[in-house]
């Protein structure tokens, strides 16, 4: 356990690694503070924790989880993944992207810290809004704003390195005959993911700059008459193509997985790349519905409205094409595919839900409520967890070098689905409850059966979570040995060593039009290589191919 | 299937249209989501792996890229479709914010709303000032002018199928009109500080008559 | 990022700056926090310390060609291929930072347009003033240009020449806003003025925020041009770096109407 090592490493399989640990402890974290939150309104007029604690949880829980869980989750295998299924052997500035980790890692912490200063942590939601945020309403959450949104800044940073790093690298390196029709859709998903983070991560920084701006210079932005306008729009500009920030990394998983155990290549790879474009450019123009109550004009609601209608167009064609391509498949039913077909369902549910929501009528009777909640948790654990969880198992032989026990994993999946359903399902038949509220009068008797339901559920989801705890540290520590490609995988990843040796590939590969692999050889010294962007010439000469062995 | 516990009762006339709105999405969805639902679990069942069975001809293999799969005709099937199925719920949401935007041209009482922290208070033309109780009349346009005294409140009225935001610094506006009496319980449904959750108001419907003699007599 | 063809002594795949920065970062923050606590300054100033001793650090590291990236040979690149890999990171960075400034100009027409009264144009900020850095920072531009060509023509000599006269007009911008601020701060018009002040503040200090990164990096090329690392045959970081140069100008050529003459 070379600490050196892990604290001044470049290399992207590491940095992947450090990426996916910050995760499950960060995710820890956030779960941890659900769990909370989940115990204090299990019951009726509870009170485990004070009102001020429990806002505290809201913000943190909402926070934590969908910018410093799920993207380093994502990052983590996007780190260790797509240089290897592009054939090159790193990215293309290792020292940037070894600073996007440790920026996003401190600035997850300098958030996090706030729960130790006077005030606590950010208690106005994770959707900060104003003027709840501005010094004149939340003086005694000094703390808890402006270092919140300082790790937020750290992350905007972290991201901003990341997005032009890993641009450039599919943009420049991918290896000879990898065109890009050609790559795993994995990829094609990271892309659209890049293209909207590049989008969005300015507009939160505009955002947060002037909100601290506000905080530590005075100014007042947000106090003034259209101050809470201004950052629901901010806020909603960049939080609602987040949300596809953080699901096409999943879908991505998704792609590969149903179609290395069904044994069957995806069905319309084409049609879904067409499908990504199209619905990343509709994510930056429906955020309108986050705003229908706000009091802005009704043109512009129902325009959000069909427009948000219409995105789900793009995405319905998506899972039909995943659901496609197990047609005269021969399905094998490893955790993977567990976690990536059990989404399915889940995933229609949080989807049609979705739809429901789009509509600016109906909005009036369900904008802030538990069936928002539920919408979204119906989206957010199975699409974005569960899929990306569905990712562990399925790159765990190849990071890790061994296997994991299938028996674990699959009790792992059916805790988790079970205690997923028990735990959200209940909070659409509640409707009428507002979010965010510590806790509820004794004559709400349906409210109370929900939560009670709903906290069972939650102890099952957590149960399951232990059980895939304790599965990766005893596999990975002393699980058999994995082979180079245990599932039968096709993309460029599966046909190196488990776990690959530092720099990947030994050899060149070189993918033919045919889409073979023939490996040719890298040159043996650096010195007459530029470091200003390759402008010479391939030096790859035809005899220097080999056939790869079948 | 309605979409709060206690909808047996009709409490406004804003209600029925919402309510149809509802199901709507709901057969639409359940219609569409169960018919793929059950596609894909019967995908599942009949290709899957027993022993035995012969690999697929085009089954993965590593390092080299699959063949692709499907014709682009589907995807626009498939888009053409979908986008039918959103014709109809376009239309009736586009009808039903038509329906809730503009009161209807009848008498309306009109009454201003502020949400402060933590705690509402509701101003009527005559001068009138309640904080906590909203008394209206029953069979009567109400408009609630709202605003707020300091941050982002929204006043949730889960009975009566509406929700305002109030905003300081502006005036929202949003009307209703309740056909049955009773008393109603209604929430701040933004995140507003420490005492969001206790920041009530009791909505009480009266028949015309009492709440004349409320009103007119001063409280 | 390194322009040096002298030979790499140890080139290593580690480096440490990427931490050290990060951590520099994350205690300026919690030194913003313990003064606000009453603490004292002694963390913060620790804190910048390593922050910018970290970005020293990381600089060196570059210009020595102490840290190797692996390169790959040209694959697959449609269609990227006439873009170097640093010329395509420096793009990208900039539609983020493209991204940014049109925000901010946005914020600050949404504020205006919907805001009950504001300040008539040439009443608060002075026109002259805004015009002549208007003027600095396009005949810096002009002067970046003129560096340029002297390098391509082979003359070191000229590309110093340039370059630092580039450096003083960009200074000057930066000594001119501040003595601007200065006045302003002095007649009472200050960060807390109301919503005129933030927008024009906070913009303005965004901007030139991003001209102080620019001097750094001027003063950065300018030493490289002393110490011979840019030539007539490599000099691409240095045009690179003219790109950031003159989108900084251009954002300027936004915020000049939209602050002074509106």
């Amino acid at each position: 356990m070379n600490i050196v090592r892990w604290l001044t490493t470049t290399n992207h399989k590491d940095i992947g690694i450090l990426y996916i640990l910050a995760a499950f402890l960060l995710g820890a974290i956030g779960g941890l503070l659900g769990m909370v939150m989940k115990a204090q309104t299990t019951l009726p007029e509870l009170s485990l924790i004070s009102a001020s604690f429990y806002n505290q949880s809201v913000s943190v829980h909402g926070l934590v989880m969908v910018l410093w869980f799920v993207s380093p989750l994502f990052l983590g295998f996007a780190n260790y993944m797509i240089p290897m299924m592009i054939g090159c052997r790193d990215l293309a500035f290792p020292r940037l992207n070894a600073m996007s980790f440790w920026m996003f890692l401190f600035g997850g912490l300098v958030a996090a810290s706030a729960f130790f200063f006077p005030g606590g942590a950010i208690a106005t939601g994770w959707t900060i809004y104003a003027p709840l945020n501005t010094p004149q309403y939340s003086a005694g959450n000094a703390f808890g704003i402006v270092l919140g949104v300082a790790g937020a800044a750290m992350l905007i940073i972290a991201i901003t390195l990341g997005t032009i790093n890993f641009v450039t690298t599919i943009a420049h390196m991918r290896a000879p005959g990898m065109t890009l029709l050609k790559m795993p859709l994995f990829v094609w998903f990271f892309i659209a993911t890049l293209a909207i983070m590049l989008y969005v991560f300015p507009v939160l920084g505009v955002a947060g700059l002037t909100l601290l701006s506000d905080w530590l210079l005075g100014t007042n932005f947000y106090a003034s008459p259209h101050g809470a306008l201004l950052w629901a729009h901010l806020f909603w500009i960049f939080g609602h193509p987040e949300v596809y920030v953080i699901l096409f990394p999943g879908l991505g998983v998704v792609a590969e997985v149903i179609s290395v155990f069904s044994r069957r290549p995806i069905y319309g790879k084409n049609i879904i790349i067409t499908c990504i474009i199209i619905s990343t450019i509709m994510s930056l123009i429906v955020w309108g519905h986050h705003m229908f109550v706000t009091g802005v004009s009704a043109g512009w609601r129902i325009y959000m409205s069909i427009m948000t209608e219409l995105i789900s167009i793009p995405f319905g064609i998506i899972v039909l094409c995943f659901i496609a391509t197990l047609w005269k498949g021969s399905i094998r039913f490893k955790t993977p595919m567990m976690f990536i077909l059990g989404i399915i369902p889940l995933f229609l549910i949080g989807g049609a839900t979705g739809v429901f929501n789009s509509s600016a009528a109906l909005d009036y009777s369900i904008r802030g409520t538990y069936w928002i909640i539920a919408h979204f948790h119906y989206v957010l654990v199975p699409a974005v967890a569960m899929t990306l969880i569905g990712g562990i198992y399925y790159w765990f032989p190849k990071m890790t070098g061994r296997m994991y026990s299938e028996k674990l994993g699959h009790t792992h999946f059916w805790l988790t689905f079970i205690g997923m359903n028990l735990t959200y399902f209940p909070w659409f038949l509640i409707s009428e409850m507002p979010r965010r509220m510590v806790t509820y009068s004794a004559t709400q008797t349906t409210w109370a059966e929900m939560h009670l339901l709903s906290s069972v559920g939650a102890v099952i989801l957590l149960l399951g979570q232990i059980i895939f705890v304790i599965n990766m540290i005893s596999s990975g520590l002393k699980g058999p040995r994995a082979l180079s490609n245990p599932w039968g995988g096709y993309s460029l990843e599966w046909t190196v060593s488990s776990p690959p040796p530092a720099s990947t590939f030994l050899k060149r590969p070189i993918i033919t039009e045919q889409g073979r692999v023939k490996y040719s050889f890298y040159p043996t010294s650096w010195a007459h290589l530029e470091n200003d962007g390759g402008r010479i010439e391939s030096n790859i000469d035809e005899t220097d191919f080999k056939e790869d062995s079948d | 299937m309605s979409i709060c516990s206690i909808c047996d009762q009709v409490v406004t006339t804003s209600q029925a249209p919402i309510e149809s709105l509802f199901s709507i999405y709901f057969w639409v969805a359940l219609i569409a989501g169960g018919g793929v639902f059950l596609g894909f679990l019967y995908f599942v069942f009949r290709f899957r792996y027993i022993p035995g069975k012969q690999e697929p001809l085009d089954a993965p293999k590593a390092g080299v890229i699959p063949p692709l799969r499907g014709s682009s005709k589907m995807g626009w099937i498939l888009a053409l479709g979908l986008f039918l199925i959103f014709i109809p719920i376009s239309v009736a949401t586009k009808d039903t914010v038509d329906f809730i935007e503009k009161p209807p041209a009848e008498d309306s009482l009109i009454i201003n709303v502020e949400g402060f922290q933590y705690a509402w208070s509701f101003t009527y033309p005559n001068g009138v000032q309640t904080i906590s109780t909203l008394r209206v009349p029953k069979d009567k346009v109400i408009v609630l002018e709202s605003t707020s005294r300091d941050v982002f409140h929204n006043l949730w009225m889960p009975q009566f199928k509406l929700m305002v935001d109030t905003i300081p610094g502006q005036t929202n506006v949003v009307w209703f009109k309740a056909i049955k009496t009773g008393s109603y319980t209604a929430h701040c449904n933004e995140i507003c500080g420490v005492g969001h959750t206790f920041m009530k108001a009791t909505i009480i419907v009266q028949e015309p008559e009492e709440f004349q003699k409320w009103y007119g007599g001063g409280n | 990022m390194s322009e040096s063809s002298h030979a790499n002594h140890n080139p290593s795949h580690m480096s440490i700056w990427p931490i050290v920065i990060s951590l520099g970062l994350a205690l300026v923050f919690w030194g913003i926090a313990a003064y606000l606590l009453g603490v004292g300054l002694p963390l913060l100033i620790l804190a910048l310390i390593i922050l910018v001793g970290g970005i020293l650090g990381y600089l060196k590291e570059t210009m020595q060609g102490n840290f190797v990236a692996i390169e790959e040979q040209r694959g697959a690149q449609w269609p990227f291929e006439s873009l170097s890999k640093l010329k395509l990171g420096v793009w990208v960075f900039l539609a983020g930072d493209i991204m940014l400034f049109g925000l901010m100009v946005g914020v600050d027409i949404y504020l205006r347009l919907g805001a009950v009264s504001w300040p008539d144009a040439g009443t608060v900020f002075s026109i002259s003033h805004g015009a002549l850095m208007t003027y600095l920072l396009l005949a810096s531009t002009l002067t970046f240009g003129y560096g340029v060509i002297s390098i391509r023509n082979g003359s070191s000599k000229g590309l110093i020449i340039g370059l630092v006269l580039t450096l003083i007009l960009g200074a000057g911008f930066l000594v001119i806003k501040l003595l601007e601020w200065g006045e302003l701060f002095s007649h009472g018009f200050n960060l807390s003025s109301g919503l005129a002040a933030s927008t024009y503040f906070f913009t303005t200090g965004l901007h030139g925020l991003h001209v102080l990164i620019g001097i750094v990096g001027l003063a950065y090329f300018i030493l490289g041009s002393i110490l011979g690392n840019v030539t007539k045959e490599k000099h691409e970081t240095l045009i690179l770096f003219g790109v950031y140069w003159i989108f900084v100008d251009i954002v300027w050529l936004f915020i000049f109407p939209i602050m002074y003459l509106w």
